[in-house]
């Protein structure tokens, strides 16, 4: 397993170990710029692969990405039976007389990524966020190193959706008021520029499906402050 | 922490009952693999046993706590599930009882702010002490412009107040788990285990 970098342990390493350590993180950001790729072509069920394989070439240059595809397209299909299920919950909830707000209108026949983003179901929302969040770090051209990364903190520990080569902690949400948990701003508190939250919207997923993803789309989402409390920095106006 | 994981809490049926429902079996090697074991949820299935007789089952699945399952699981009994989801702020608690959905109480905070809270059925009279104390802390801390979503935490402290379980990583007095491991379909059954006389 790749070491975990802390941000200043890192920049210890001897020549060797950097590089043999970039070797390893190369590999790993090959199936996380996959994950992104095929994240964005989860659009392909509503007739979007187009232009989202467009604008992950745009993203990462293109090139075929075949085992990933592959693995890639299990983790779908495993999302659909958990979609299956929470329409089948949402179902209990409304025999008992009242709806269930965990948002499932998936199979609703949305068109375009903003209306399809907007109706994913949580899990596979939190998915997408964490697939965006990897591609802002390349792009940002820093690579992920470790998924679920722990970081032991002063009272507990923080488990981010991945650290990166530079020793930052990546947290992924999706949606226009997400927050974050109570501990979550702990760890934010304590790390502070070494933990980077990344707000995503379905307009952000609305750009790639669009083709606009050449690398600012993903990079516009400002960390550390949540999308109802920032102006978008591209878009204006509050989501 | 976006912990994307559920866990159900039952009681009344065996715990032997509740894994051969469940279809999974006491797997103990499995902790010793997992060079993180320390920082739960440590495996893909874990079970700790209460000493108020409450048995849970802790999966890294938001979905695990299906229909079907609760329903299987409360046979007898009660079945009360939590899924928490945290890049969504999405927390979803249910109970089951004999089979029968009971009630849900469901919280999205990522689509539709820091107070959300859907009922459906008849939630238990500690519902409203839950919610109330919550919401009171997210008052206190900014209201929906708060940094952190408190009531996100409804579910989960509705089902540690009911079973006296809640997922919380940061907790040092927490319950032990075991880890599950799937159990082995029985060899023999079979077109050729009959034919062959295996049993």
């Amino acid at each position: 397993m790749a070491r975990q970098p802390d941000k200043h342990s890192s920049r210890s390493h001897s020549a060797a170990e950097g590089f043999k350590a970039a070797a390893g993180a190369l590999k790993e950001a090959g199936l996380q710029a996959d994950t992104f790729v095929r994240s964005a072509a989860n659009t392909a069920t509503f007739g979007l692969a187009d232009n989202a394989e467009a604008a992950a070439d745009a993203a990462f240059g293109g090139g075929g990405s075949g085992d990933w595809a592959h693995r890639y397209q299990n983790e779908l299909n495993q999302q659909k039976q958990r979609d299956v299920y929470d329409s089948i919950h949402r179902g209990v909830a409304k025999r008992l007389g009242e709806i269930g707000g965990v948002g499932l209108d998936f199979l609703g026949g949305a068109e375009g990524g903003v209306a399809w983003s907007e109706g994913l179901p949580s899990v596979a929302k939190g998915k997408l966020g964490e697939a965006l969040s990897v591609g802002k770090t390349l792009l940002k051209r820093d690579v992920p190193v470790k998924y679920q990364a722990v970081k032991r903190l002063a009272r507990s520990y923080t488990r981010a959706d991945h650290l990166t080569a530079d020793g930052t902690y990546v947290e992924a949400k999706f949606g226009p008021k997400a927050s974050l948990s109570n501990a979550q701003t702990r760890a934010q508190t304590e790390l502070g520029p070494q933990y980077r939250v990344d707000w995503w919207l379905p307009k952000h997923v609305g750009y790639i499906g669009g083709g606009a993803a050449g690398g600012g789309a993903l990079l516009q989402p400002k960390h550390n402050e949540p999308p109802h409390r920032v102006q978008p920095l591209l878009s204006g106006g509050r989501p | 922490m976006s912990f994307s994981l559920s866990w159900i809490a039952v009681k009344g049926p065996s715990k032997d009952a509740v894994l051969a429902t469940l279809g999974l079996v006491e797997a103990p090697e499995v902790e010793e693999a997992n060079e993180e074991a320390d920082f739960p949820p440590a495996f893909d299935h874990s079970l700790a046993e209460l000493p108020s007789g409450w048995i849970i089952i802790l999966a890294k699945d938001f979905g695990y706590p299906t229909p079907k399952r609760m329903a299987a699981l409360s046979e007898g009994g009660t079945a009360i599930a939590c899924s928490i989801e945290e890049h969504v702020m999405c927390s979803v608690a249910r109970c089951y009882a004999d089979g029968q959905a009971v009630w849900s109480v469901d919280h999205n905070g990522g689509e539709k702010g820091s107070y959300h809270l859907d009922v459906a059925g008849a939630p238990p009279p500690e519902y409203a002490a839950v919610r109330d104390r919550l919401t009171a802390v997210q008052d206190a801390k900014g209201g929906a412009d708060a940094q952190a979503d408190y009531v996100f935490d409804v579910p989960g402290d509705l089902s540690e107040v009911l079973c006296g379980y809640k997922f919380d990583p940061e907790r040092k007095d927490g319950p032990t788990f075991t880890a599950l491991g799937r159990a082995k379909k029985a060899k023999g059954g079979g077109l050729l285990g009959r034919l062959f006389g295996r049993k």
